[in-house]
């Protein structure tokens, strides 16, 4: 399983890898990083085949998150469809309605909670 | 005049065969006798010519009582001798009898050779040998002598000329014996003629020039004017009289006349002028005293006069005595009585004296002119028509004085009156002035107060808007402030992410490496990559923080109401970041919304002395608006557009560029002008204050002495250039 991690901040890389540590040592996941939407896509055209779960940032300059979901949800209805989990800063109502419309499985807030995040990654990601 | 002509041709022809003929005198009527016949005439100077005993057969015979004019025989002037015989009746010698003369000349009256009388005064000299005169009423007499034929010669010294006119008729020589009691009659009669005549010369002229006199001190009344040249063109006439009637008694001989003729023919006209003038003057006086239209009528009769009386010049008696007096007088004359019964009947004041001293002078002007024309009518007439016509003559010039002089008391009167009343008036006039400037005054006062208390009460409303202003300035930035709250949540909330992530990651690492150290095969290599993680991610974490908090510093400095001291300020950092600000407090608000921005700094710009969250403010501003227009567009154009909003620096020659470029809908070409202004907003009411371009607009200009230019095109963008100049 890859993790796809869309985000326009460059430390969250750093901060994913640091949290996943242990489970890329163990190899229950794969992490991947794309700096902006468009970086994300060209990543799906790359390695379509995989099982990939899509962590993405909502505010982002260029394409936004909320536009990214729409693309993958509209261009990649691959089986099984990518699991795309939105996060973002703005948390609130309407924010979430609007993801979970446009097909979001889940989402988070900023700044993020790991542990949370795990328990939501526990259904897709086997032996985490 | 025929008949005279006949006379004297008959004479001159037949006479010569009764040469030597003798002048029969046989009685002396009281009209006297005329000797207007066999006379002999010589032109020469010789004293044996008085001798009785001279032959004067072959002289030339003559009619010396004819026209001066008709005499052929004499030259202009000379002297010459007549000679006349007279039978005497019988009861008629030795008798003194009275002589009238009338005669162009001097003369020496010889009889029977006897020096008797000299009228005037026969000159020798060179030139002129006529001494001159007119004798006309005399109470010369001469003593007869006892002889039946008695010799008279007469010495005559002459002169012929006359002025050109020479229409006025002179006998050469008449000589008129009559009863001494006519003689002394007609010489008193003349005196008392010349002394009424002097007299009303000196009335007319003391009255008249008094007239002209009161005139000339104060030209208000005209009639004065006009009836004083009537007295004293009036004087004038009795002047000529005077000197014509005493013409042979003083003044010829009194100053020695040599031209006797020419003189008296001036005096003459000198007369018919000033009668002329005068009856002029009499008219338009009276026309003006009683306030007489001078219409045609006036002009009629005036022409009348100024024509008809000279016209008696050119004439001959009677016919000039028609001509002059009936139309050139009398006419005027009745025309004046009819104005006055016209102003009695309008009850003017003087006129029932004036008419009546006027009608006077008419009645006896037409008795005179009757009594010239039929003598018999009336003896009493005919003899004192003179003293009656004098009489009249001073009455009507007293009450024409008489009548100014209440004129002119009247005229006074009123003037005196209007000076009161002027008096009276300028002191209203005054009065009413002073009262004017009171009220005025008060008027101005109440104004002064007005002014202070509006003046007041606009400072009230200056102070009041400036506190309105300031706190519509105020309100921008907090609504600037709040558009940005959201962008700035979501810029700490990604710092704090990592702070939050990066220090619980730390606290697994630490424990990672504590459990490590526990054990007795440490992983170096471990410790060592955790060790390496633990410090990137303390730095990261400081990262961070520091974000958040120049975040915090921003939005703090952004919230502070006065203007923000000016330092060296990294422009393409201030721009970045606000645009991010501002980017993400629009994402914050409108999920839907995106956009690509596009930086372009010149990484040459360096540090920029301004006053960073001013600059920042207007950026945002900036901002602000290209997002807004992009969404604006964006909800009439869904498909196939992509928002830009492009940010470039630029070094310019001056200082430095920064241009915020949208492609948005543009601005129009009837909005552009007013962007600048204060409180105009194309936003949805409540949206916008209208005043963050304003603001901005005083920020770039007036606080950092740069210019906010803006281009645009409706429809496909528009550019805002913000210019500062910098130091240097």
């Amino acid at each position: 399983m890859t993790i796809l991690v869309v985000d326009d901040e460059v430390d969250i890389k750093e901060l994913f890898l640091q949290r996943f540590r242990r489970e890329i040592r163990t190899q229950v996941l794969q992490l991947a990083f794309a700096l902006s939407a468009q970086e994300a896509l060209d990543y799906l055209d790359k390695h379509g085949g995989l099982e990939i779960l899509i962590l993405s940032d909502i505010n982002m300059p260029g394409m936004s998150g909320l536009e990214l979901l729409r693309r993958v949800r509209s261009q990649y209805p691959l089986p099984p469809p990518p699991v795309i989990m939105m996060i973002t800063a703005y948390h609130d109502s309407p924010n979430y309605q609007q993801a979970m419309a446009d097909g979001a499985n889940d989402f988070l807030g900023k700044p993020l909670d790991f542990n949370l995040l795990k328990e939501k990654l526990k259904p897709f990601v086997a032996g985490l | 005049m025929k008949l005279t002509l006949l006379s004297v041709w008959l004479y001159l022809v037949v006479m010569p065969a009764f040469s030597q003929t003798v002048f029969r005198m046989d009685s002396l009527p009281s009209n006297g006798v005329v000797l207007d016949k066999n006379w002999k005439w010589h032109l020469g100077d010789n004293p044996n010519w008085a001798n009785p005993t001279f032959d004067d057969s072959r002289w030339d015979t003559i009619n010396p009582t004819q026209d001066i004019a008709l005499v052929r025989q004499l030259p202009q002037q000379g002297i010459g001798w007549l000679h006349i015989h007279l039978h005497v009746a019988p009861r008629l010698r030795g008798q003194l009898v009275g002589i009238r003369l009338e005669q162009a000349g001097a003369t020496e009256f010889f009889l029977n050779g006897k020096l008797l009388l000299r009228n005037g005064k026969i000159s020798t000299h060179k030139d002129i040998q006529a001494g001159s005169i007119w004798s006309d009423h005399t109470s010369q007499t001469i003593q007869l002598e006892a002889d039946s034929v008695q010799f008279i010669a007469i010495r005559y010294a002459f002169s012929r000329n006359k002025l050109p006119i020479n229409r006025y008729h002179f006998a050469f020589f008449n000589l008129r014996l009559q009863p001494i009691e006519v003689g002394e009659k007609g010489e008193l009669k003349q005196r008392v003629e010349i002394v009424i005549e002097a007299a009303l010369f000196g009335v007319f002229l003391f009255l008249g020039l008094l007239q002209l006199l009161l005139y000339a001190v104060s030209t208000v009344q005209r009639t004065a004017l006009f009836l004083g040249l009537f007295l004293v063109t009036q004087s004038i006439v009795h002047f000529m009289n005077l000197v014509r009637n005493g013409a042979d008694s003083f003044f010829f001989t009194l100053v020695g006349i040599t031209n006797v003729l020419a003189v008296f023919e001036a005096i003459t006209i000198g007369f018919i002028v000033a009668i002329t003038i005068s009856t002029f003057y009499y008219l338009l006086g009276i026309y003006q005293y009683f306030g007489q239209p001078r219409k045609t009528t006036f002009w009629a009769i005036a022409c009348i006069t100024f024509t008809t009386i000279p016209g008696a010049l050119f004439l001959n008696y009677p016919y000039n005595f028609l001509s002059q007096f009936i139309p050139g007088l009398l006419i005027p004359f009745v025309d004046i009585l009819w104005i006055g019964i016209l102003a009695i009947k309008r009850k003017h004041p003087g006129a029932k004296l004036f008419t009546l001293a006027h009608s006077l002078v008419l009645l006896i002007f037409i008795s005179w002119t009757v009594s010239v024309f039929l003598p018999n009518v009336s003896p009493f007439l005919s003899e004192n028509v003179l003293y009656l016509f004098s009489i009249s003559f001073l009455a009507l010039a007293l009450t024409i004085s008489l009548l100014l002089a209440q004129e002119r008391a009247a005229i006074n009167k009123l003037l005196r009156q209007q000076l009161l009343d002027l008096e009276v008036l300028s002191g209203k006039t005054i009065a009413q002035e002073q009262e004017k400037q009171q009220i005025l005054s008060t008027q101005n006062e109440r104004l002064e107060q007005q002014v202070e208390v509006r003046t007041a009460e606009l400072n009230q409303s200056l102070t009041e808007l400036k506190s309105t202003q300031t706190q519509l300035i105020q309100k921008e930035k907090l609504a600037s402030l709040g558009e940005l709250t959201a962008g700035i949540a979501h810029e700490i909330q990604n710092p704090l992410n990592f702070v939050n992530n990066f220090s619980e990651v730390s606290t697994e690492l630490v424990s990672e490496l504590q459990e490590e150290e526990t054990k007795t095969d440490r992983d170096t290599e471990l410790i060592q990559e955790l060790l390496n993680d633990l410090s990137s991610n303390l730095q990261k974490i400081n990262h961070h923080g520091g974000r958040a908090s120049s975040i915090v510093k921003g939005m703090l400095e952004h919230s502070r109401t006065e203007s923000g001291e000016k330092r060296p300020t990294d422009i393409n950092a201030l721009a970045d970041e606000y645009l991010k600000i501002a980017y993400h407090g629009l994402k914050a608000k409108n999920k839907s919304f995106n956009c690509e921005l596009v930086t372009d700094f010149d990484p040459t710009l360096g540090l920029v002395e301004v006053a960073p969250q001013e600059i920042g403010r207007v950026l945002l501003n900036l901002y602000n608006n290209a997002f807004y227009a992009l969404s604006e567009k964006q909800k009439i154009t869904p498909t196939n557009y992509q928002p830009t909003v492009s940010i470039n620096t630029q070094r310019s020659e001056s200082g430095i560029e920064i241009r915020v470029k949208d492609n948005g809908t543009g601005i129009p070409e009837s909005v552009k002008a007013k962007i600048f202004q204060p409180f105009f907003t194309t936003k949805p009411t409540g949206e916008g204050t209208g005043l963050g371009l304003s603001l901005s607009y005083d920020i770039i200009t007036k606080g950092h002495g740069g210019t906010l230019t803006v281009e645009s095109q409706p429809g496909s963008g528009t550019e805002f250039i913000i210019h500062l100049p910098t130091k240097g």
